[in-house]
């Protein structure tokens, strides 16, 4: 008992710390309710665990560059959509040319002022500026995480990202060709969960009629596939 | 009254040195002083020697012993100064302090879980968890019959001390957010009606499912960073900024936390380990389900 009681504390001390985080105090799982549902979903640190992975994929066929933030956003990532300015990305660098950025919830600009959308990760043209346009794009990929991995994306959040691309007027005719090594698949307009697909893997006239894939089982712990 | 626990840093306890208390047959004397006349405190109540310990807010139950003789009472009567002050404050007069005087002797030495953080969530009499030692602070105080031996022979309720620390470690709100979830999974607002063991297994699947999930994806970020990406970003700088409240975090140290907690699970998966000790433990969990069949599951929102 006496050893069980030591384990128990270790454990209880640990959930502690880990429970809320250690600069800000903030806790690490939001409580979620029907006033912030969003919360459920647009998980921060999902989409930047997408975000590295990616990055580190890319690392292989190119060389990948940091281009660090300003003032308070250095090295932090801003943990909303925010504006490009002065936030830190990577720039995809191939026989010493740049070919194009990855960024992390970077608003951008599309035909219409009333739509503002800020993609979780977007890749945007080599040359684009701090105040991007649908013309940067490349591609553009959301992330979205399922505390229960048994669970299936749902159709509104499929929807919801073939409106958001199809604002963008994604894809774009002769843009860059992103060459992934393992991620292969993930070359286009990618919604990436760690549950479920919306899709069935034997039905994804929708994905291809509206060129977007899904990108299911994405985590640490299981190997993706991708629909579409 | 059949037992009582007396604080020897409250009680005043005629001792040179606080190692004699832990000596089978020492015997001495204390005193209580009280606005009571009667304390109820009669020959050969039980008795348990506690002492705070030392920067911690812990306490350690040091001996069992008992009353061997109740003595005269001392009435100690007011002094002037102070009846004038109260008056000339506006407070009530000052009433008269009964001192009471007692020989004991120390019958055991406690050394078996003989910690009030092991057995907090084994003792009826408490439910300050953020500040168990509360129970304690007075000079004395009465011990039903079950508490005084759990106490004594250092008796713990596994589940209920697995539930109440993993519980009172997560944040406020996550506790709030588990108990609305419990309501509804168990389609009641009275958690008494509803088994440790089932609660439980509901409060892993919650940590997991809350916590230990973004845990998982904060170590595989750390080390993806670390591995592959330690020559273009620093590792203890990267982390998040909320544009709104401008709060910022690294994940650096958080993904270490984290690890801890799973190399932890790698040396002995928490529900195993906590059936383990459950069933190994069965007679004293059957006594305790007894001693604790009205009482809710041990949260407090305090924490």
């Amino acid at each position: 008992m006496k050893e069980f009681m030591t384990y128990l504390r270790d454990y209880a001390n640990l959930l502690r710390e880990a429970s809320v985080w250690h600069n800000s105090k903030d806790i690490l799982a939001p409580v979620i309710n029907e006033q912030n549902i969003a919360v459920a979903t647009d998980c921060y640190i999902y989409e930047f665990y997408c975000y590295i992975s990616i990055i580190t994929d890319l690392q292989v066929t190119y060389n990948i560059e940091f281009k660090k933030g300003s003032g308070d956003f250095e090295y932090k990532f801003p943990q909303a959509a925010a504006d490009k300015a002065g936030k830190p990305y990577f720039i995809a660098i191939k026989d010493g040319v740049p070919k194009f950025q990855i960024c992390a919830g970077t608003k951008i600009d599309g035909i219409f002022d009333s739509e503002e959308n800020h993609p979780d990760i977007s890749f945007q043209k080599a040359d684009a500026n701090d105040t991007p346009t649908e013309d940067d794009l490349i591609i553009i990929m959301d992330a979205k995480f399922k505390e229960n991995e048994k669970a299936k994306l749902p159709k509104d959040e499929v929807y919801k990202f073939i409106t958001i691309v199809g604002l963008f007027s994604l894809p774009k005719a002769n843009s860059e060709k992103i060459e992934f090594f393992k991620y292969v698949g993930l070359d286009g307009n990618c919604l990436i969960t760690n549950a479920n697909a919306y899709s069935s893997p034997n039905d994804i006239r929708m994905l291809q009629k509206f060129v977007i894939k899904e990108v299911q089982h994405f985590s640490p712990q299981k190997s993706f596939s991708v629909l579409g | 009254m059949d037992a009582i626990s007396i604080n020897i840093h409250r009680a005043q306890v005629s001792i040179t040195n606080t190692r004699d208390l832990e000596d089978v047959n020492f015997s001495s004397s204390f005193s209580i002083n009280s606005e009571q006349r009667h304390l109820g405190i009669r020959d050969k109540t039980l008795l348990i020697i506690a002492e705070p310990e030392k920067e911690s807010e812990d306490l350690r139950f040091i001996s069992q012993g008992k009353i061997l003789k109740v003595n005269s009472v001392e009435v100690v009567k007011p002094s002037k100064e102070k009846i004038d002050s109260n008056i000339l404050n506006g407070f009530p007069p000052p009433k008269d302090i009964f001192v009471h005087h007692f020989d004991f002797s120390i019958t055991k030495k406690l050394t078996k879980n003989n910690l009030l953080s092991d057995l907090e969530y084994s003792l009826k009499e408490v439910n300050r968890f953020n500040k168990p030692i509360v129970h304690f602070r007075r000079q004395f105080r009465v011990i039903p019959q079950d508490d005084f031996n759990t106490i004594i022979n250092g008796w713990i309720y596994a589940a209920r001390t697995v539930f109440g620390r993993l519980v009172n470690a997560i944040p406020r709100q996550n506790k709030l957010e588990f108990m609305l979830e419990a309501m509804n999974k168990f389609s009641t607002i009275d958690f008494k009606e509803v088994s440790l063991q089932k609660g439980l297994d509901f409060l892993y699947d919650y940590i997991d499912r809350r916590i230990l999930s973004r845990g998982r994806l904060l170590v595989a970020t750390n080390d993806l960073i670390e591995d592959k990406l330690s020559d273009i970003v620093p590792i203890e700088d990267i982390g998040f900024r909320n544009p709104a409240t401008g709060n910022e975090d690294t994940l650096h140290p958080q993904a270490q936390i984290f690890k801890k907690i799973f190399e932890l699970q790698g040396k002995a998966d928490l529900r195993k380990y906590v059936n383990q000790a459950i069933s190994e433990n069965s007679e004293l969990e059957s006594r305790f389900l007894q001693i604790f069949t009205n009482e809710t599951w041990p949260i407090d929102l305090r924490i």
